[in-house]
């Protein structure tokens, strides 16, 4: 596997319409901010990535 | 994988608010929420007070609303779902694209048969219903909303909270 596999760039989508993409460590942030913000979800970074697919 | 779906994550939890961000429009109600033409969802912790969560949600998002109302609840989505209307002011978060709503029929059950599913624009209607409720028996509602938002309940026969089933 090349060095490019640890910098995949990520999708999440939530059912709200909101989508983030990005690496892992900028798209994790960026997903529990949402979740926390429009439906006062607690969301971990376990959770985050378990609904990411490569973008 | 290319060909998989992508999930959409979603609000879970024995309790969910269901929200119904609402804005007036040259005489039109408009859905405009967050969630853009869709109900809105909030999870609700087990210590929390639906209406606070609601309130604070909607005011860090879109600024003050003008009045928030819980109007029914029912079993959906694996949950508690509480609804609620919330009313902004007209010019409130306009970068929040506002679509009109339409008005929907209230399927009530027959003795002996099952529960149909109950759709959100059903909900929104009787939301809509027990705002035309409240503005006649909530002294707080009545000098609350504005005189476009009073025509427009004109249309709606008044009705209490309930549970949607």
């Amino acid at each position: 596997m090349s060095e490019e596999s640890d910098t995949v760039d990520l999708i999440v989508r939530c059912d709200c319409g909101f989508e983030a993409r990005g690496e892992e460590a900028e798209l994790v942030p960026l997903v529990q901010e949402h979740g926390r913000d429009a439906h006062n979800m607690e969301v971990t970074r376990d959770q985050v990535l378990a609904m990411a697919r490569p973008a | 994988m290319s060909g998989d779906p992508l999930p959409a994550w979603t609000t879970r939890g024995p309790v969910q608010a269901e929200v119904f961000a609402l804005r007036m429009h040259e005489g039109t109600v408009e859905l405009a929420g967050p969630c853009g033409a869709d109900p809105w969802y909030v999870e609700v912790g087990e210590d929390e007070d639906p209406l606070e969560v609601v309130s604070r949600l909607a005011r860090n998002l879109m600024g003050e609303p003008l009045l928030v109302h819980s109007t029914s609840w029912r079993r959906a989505r694996g949950s508690v779902i509480l609804s609620f209307v919330l009313v902004n002011r007209d010019d409130q978060a306009p970068e929040l694209l506002g679509t009109p709503i339409a008005r929907a029929d209230l399927a009530r059950n027959a003795a002996t048969s099952a529960a149909a599913t109950i759709s959100y624009q059903q909900v929104l209607e009787h939301g809509l219903r027990h705002l035309a409720w409240l503005v006649e028996d909530d002294e707080v509602v009545r000098s609350t909303l504005g005189g476009e938002w009073k025509a427009v309940l004109a249309h709606y026969v008044p009705e209490p909270f309930r549970h949607l089933s």
